[in-house]
């Protein structure tokens, strides 16, 4: 397929998608409207963010298709960008299920170790009363981290290594170092959200 | 014989009554997170920090304290309301944000039951205040300049109290020009600017007012303010609504009851004892702790509702 076909292909599919939002999605989730008068006073309301950037989608895919048909018409499309290859899908599968797999990782680590411990006879309690004990409040960060940074290294790379891992060692035990041990007030992520 | 079996039995029971209580009293099984309605810095910040310092001193509790700002302490309840009711979630904010905010917007998203209200910890000095400059003294001088064609802008921190300037305006038939602020700094601020001709300040006016560059034009609460004794209230003017706040720690609905009364009883150790840092903080800025658990909370939300709905009705 020519560039300028997936080009089009794009652009429809996010108007498409754009519009889905505007006139499905956000007025059925939303409850307050993209300004609310609320008691004499109008205010900005929950769906004004939602709103603009789901518009500002719909501009740029509607222009994207609109100029791709416009070169398609005109038969000047070129056939050296864009294209979409098995490879390109792979690419991208491969970071999406980086993603996915290192925030599942980081929320759950914590979790089913407690659990695990607990179902051995540990008398731990839960997780959420551990959030802020080592070595149960790192569990989840530091492997969570070290899939994400190793995993889009290597996605990068083209293939795992060792110096992906140190890179990923030195990451993590920064980021401790400079927001968890310093403050006593600061909850590593997603101890914040147990 | 009998002596030493009297003894013993009375000691063994001084052991028991001694234990009984300490093994019955709640204790958290990890860490609190607190969340503070209001940006860091502000007067509900600054005391929920406090507090949360001292009890960790005193009750060797963990507190994490986190701002989850916006809408009046709207976005707090949200989050609060879905927190596990097992106390290891709390919240500071207003009384308002639980009370008037869900009367006067039912899209808020959470309502007066959601929650469990453990302590209140502290009143404020609410002050319609003005820059001595101006030249008014009371409520009254600034009706006057309304009436001969001043505009007048009025600055509010909460939409309880932009409804407490429209309420002045009904009252005197004037126009006031309401200007939101963010909270009683943002008031101050705008006052001292001279963005706005007078605005509500809850307590940190009180500087000001003695050194004489600001006047308490009127009491927001239901008493004279001990500052401003000469300043009416509003109810003395014949507005019967009084316009102060009250600050609380909350829970979300369904604490344990031994829970909420342990930190109520351990916040009030702390708020009435003079020589903490938070008593001494609230002394300085909204006056002496006010102090209220249990069903004597319970039945200050009730209250605060039967008000509100009249205030609500008598602004329509």
């Amino acid at each position: 397929m020519r560039s300028v076909h997936w080009n089009l292909a794009l652009g429809l599919i996010f108007t498409a998608f754009a519009l889905l939002t505007l006139l499905v999605w956000i007025p059925n989730d939303i409850e307050t409207g993209i300004v609310e008068k609320v008691r004499r006073r109008v205010e900005v309301g929950d769906a004004m963010f939602p709103v603009v950037v789901a518009t500002a989608l719909l501009v740029v895919s509607a222009l994207l298709a609109v100029t791709s048909a416009w070169d398609m018409r005109r038969g000047e499309a070129e056939d050296n960008d864009g294209r979409l290859t098995l490879a390109n899908g792979r690419h991208l599968i491969w970071l999406i299920a980086v993603v996915a797999i290192s925030l599942a990782l980081m929320v759950w680590t914590g979790p089913v170790v407690v659990a695990a411990f607990n179902a051995v006879g540990a008398d731990l309690g839960s997780y959420r009363e551990l959030r802020d004990t080592a070595p149960y409040k790192y569990l989840g960060f530091v492997l969570g981290g070290l899939f994400l940074v190793v995993g889009l290294i290597s996605a990068i790379e083209g293939r795992p290594g060792l110096k992906a891992a140190i890179t990923a060692a030195g990451t993590v035990a920064a980021l401790i170092l400079l927001y968890d041990l310093p403050f006593d007030d600061l909850l590593l992520p997603p101890n914040g959200d147990q | 014989m009998r002596h030493f079996a009297t003894t013993f039995a009375a000691v063994l029971f001084g052991l028991i009554a001694y234990a009984v209580p300490a093994l019955a009293e709640w204790q958290p099984s990890g860490p609190i997170k607190m969340m503070i309605a209001f940006r860091a810095g502000g007067g509900a910040d600054t005391q929920a920090r406090l507090i949360a310092e001292e009890l960790e001193a005193r009750k060797g509790w963990k507190i994490i304290p986190e701002n989850v700002t916006g809408k009046g302490g709207a976005n707090m309840a949200n989050a609060l309301k879905k927190e596990p009711a097992d106390s290891l979630s709390i919240g500071m904010a207003v009384i308002e944000t639980f009370v008037y905010n869900t009367l006067a917007n039912p899209k808020i998203g959470y309502s007066t039951k959601d929650f469990t209200y453990i302590t209140t910890t502290a009143p404020t000095q609410m002050g319609l205040v003005a820059r001595a400059e101006k030249g008014w003294k009371s409520l009254d001088d600034l009706v006057a300049a309304a009436k001969s064609g001043e505009k007048i802008s009025v600055s509010a921190m909460s939409p309880r109290l932009a409804d407490g300037v429209y309420m002045i305006s009904q009252h005197y038939g004037i126009d006031l020009n309401t200007v939101m602020v963010r909270g009683g700094k943002g008031s101050m601020n705008a006052i001292m600017a001279g963005d706005v001709d007078a605005g509500w300040v809850a307590g940190i006016q009180a500087k000001g007012v003695q050194s004489g560059d600001l006047m308490n034009l009127a009491s927001g609460e239901s008493e004279r303010l001990a500052m401003s004794p000469d300043a009416a209230t509003l109810s003395e003017l014949g507005m019967p609504f009084a316009f102060g706040a009250t600050f609380a720690i909350v829970g979300p609905a369904g604490m344990p009851a031994d829970a909420r009364n342990t930190i109520a009883t351990a916040v009030a150790e702390i708020l009435n004892d003079p020589e903490t840092k938070a008593a001494k903080m609230i002394g300085k800025a909204f006056g002496p702790p006010l102090v209220l658990a249990g069903s004597d909370f319970d039945n200050m939300v009730a209250r605060a509702i039967e008000q509100d709905q009249a205030l609500l009705k008598a602004t329509e």
